[in-house]
């Protein structure tokens, strides 16, 4: 029997994530159904990117991440980058978002029939297989509007430094706030607040926004039963309970997990296993 | 920002002002007010003090300020007005303000023929440009002047003002040069206002440039050359006045109001902010 050990690295738009993973492979390696189960997570970690990120704040944060475990370079078989990680020099390979987010969301929730990421930038949603593999996926234009930059740039111009501890559930859209463009939507926030509607209206606008644009996502890929959430707003309770609210209009239950936000990082980790095991043994 | 200018009876313009909103039409009004009244009578003057017939506000804070509906008018149809006075036989407006962006065919009288806007969207509008100089920590007016000493100007592949703002990052971490960068920024900005001009049907005539972008001197010195490449010889207005257009243009039509009605109450620059405050 022998031990593999892999990274994922996910190089999101703000943050940088990382997982490691541990297999346990003998005989023909991985690849027989329901092999992703087999992975074991050791440990994950997650650091906002600095301006201008370069190979050295990953690199640095890869081997912090080892540390942690008591590893060093040399005990892991396979690097996998994911994101924005394809120009990562040390890594071994890469594997596209949605392909790691999928195995993912199979991994962590093995009922689930599809999956909706909200990142920062990036919004996807996509139907899998049992086996975590992608049939149909859905992913944002380029275009922010409706994301999680989106909230962070209305709750900077709103100047909440933390999120408000309770959201009004009733008329939470005071006129409307912009639904196009991020950038505009600050804006916005401003003629509301001259307007004379309060700072937690307006933010609750903007998550039920957020939700409604995820929402959509589900619907145009007709998703059913249990879908997973990913991305850094899968651990934003409000958004998530508003999209909940959403998606039960659909019959969708929603799900998610503590290593949601990192599921890019664990897909791309589990999926080096596998490639791994094909060129190794 | 907020503008406000003051235009005699006989129709000279007497007093421009310009300020931050600083997160409230109201106080950037107040404070254009004041530079505009200094520009007219001096600082030694006290607040208040200039004889107001007739005031017309237009802009995006035209709602929020209160004024009475009478007294408000459409942005394009005030700087189709502004662009007219300042320069005389402007044919086409274009008009890039922080918000949006308007192509406009006129008429010699300034009157609109036809026009064009943009998305609701930040692309090529004057906050694409606060917003990356944000990203960059530069003042908004250091950019320009940056841009231009690009050695080999890059081009930009982002739309949307967020993901240009990750390329920016992504490119400066691999190395390529801020001011190579930052004209490729400003001629994204050109390039969004002539594909602008061409929605709206072309140039035809003499084209004045409005809005706060015309101060940027990389974009004016790129959309010159575009227009130039794409238009010929044909005239660009600007100057350091065009960013006054829509507000000269709201005073033309209080002006306009005022000598047709021939209003005989009026009140005073304190009774404007009154108004406002209402």
């Amino acid at each position: 029997m022998t031990e593999c050990v892999t990274v994922g690295l996910d190089l999101g738009s703000r943050y940088l994530k990382g997982v490691i993973v541990r297999f346990l492979v003998e005989g023909q390696g991985l690849g027989e159904p329901g092999w992703h189960n087999r992975a074991h997570v050791m440990g994950c970690e997650c650091q906002p990117l600095s301006r201008g990120c370069g190979e050295s704040q990953v690199r640095s944060f890869f081997e912090e991440l080892l540390r942690e475990q008591g590893l060093s370079p040399r005990d892991v078989s396979y690097i996998a980058a994911t994101g924005f990680g394809d120009g990562v020099a040390f890594r071994t390979g890469y594997f596209h978002t949605i392909t790691a987010l999928g195995l993912a969301a199979s991994f962590l929730c093995p009922e689930a029939s599809g999956l909706v990421d909200v990142g920062a930038l990036h919004g996807r949603a996509a139907r899998i297989n049992s086996f975590g593999r992608v049939e149909l996926c859905r992913v944002t234009s380029r275009c922010a509007a409706g994301l999680g930059q989106f909230l962070e740039n209305v709750k900077q111009h709103l100047a909440l430094a933390e999120e408000p501890v309770d959201l009004p559930k009733e008329g939470r859209k005071p006129r409307g706030i912009s639904t196009l463009c991020s950038v505009l939507a600050e804006s916005d926030a401003i003629n509301l607040m001259n307007e004379g509607a309060s700072k937690d209206e307006i933010y609750a606008a903007a998550i039920d926004f957020v939700a409604e644009t995820a929402g959509r996502e589900l619907v145009m890929l007709d998703l059913r039963d249990k879908v997973f959430l990913t991305g850094g707003l899968s651990q934003h309770d409000f958004f998530v309970r508003s999209l909940e609210q959403r998606a039960s209009a659909s019959g969708i239950t929603i799900i998610r997990h503590s290593l949601s936000a990192v599921a890019a990082a664990l897909g791309a980790a589990i999926w080096a296993g596998f490639r791994w095991s094909r060129t190794s043994i | 920002m907020a503008k406000v200018a003051f235009i005699r009876e006989t129709g000279e313009v007497l007093g421009l002002g310009i300020a931050v909103e600083g997160g409230s039409y109201r106080e950037g009004f107040y404070r254009a007010m004041r530079e505009a009244e200094v520009d007219a009578c001096g600082r030694k003057h006290g607040q208040g003090i200039l004889s107001v017939r007739r005031s017309v506000v237009t802009g995006y804070g035209r709602r929020t300020m209160l004024f009475p509906k009478s007294c408000v008018r459409p942005e394009i149809v005030c700087h189709s007005q502004g662009a007219s006075f300042l320069f005389p036989g402007t044919r086409t407006l274009l008009d890039i303000g922080g918000q949006d962006m308007k192509v406009a065919r006129l008429d010699d009288t300034g009157r609109i023929l036809g026009f064009q806007m943009n998305d609701r969207c930040a692309a090529g509008c004057g906050r694409f440009l606060t917003y990356l100089s944000d990203e960059l920590g530069l003042e908004i007016g250091e950019m320009g002047a940056q841009a231009l000493q690009a050695v080999r100007p890059a081009r930009i592949d982002s739309t949307c003002t967020v993901f240009a703002g990750l390329e920016l990052r992504t490119r400066l971490a691999q190395g390529e040069r801020r001011e190579d960068l930052l004209l490729g920024l400003h001629r994204a900005v050109a390039l969004k206002a002539m594909s602008l001009v061409w929605r709206s049907g072309g140039i035809i005539g003499p084209l004045t440039v409005t809005g706060g972008v015309s101060r940027n001197v990389a974009v004016m010195r790129e959309l010159r050359s575009l227009i130039a490449e794409k238009f010929g010889d044909i005239g660009v207005n600007c100057d350091s006045t065009s960013i006054f257009a829509g507000a000269v243009g709201a005073a033309i039509l209080a002006r306009q109001e005022f000598l047709r009605l021939d209003a005989s109450k009026g009140t005073t620059s304190r009774g404007v902010r009154e108004e406002a405050r209402l």
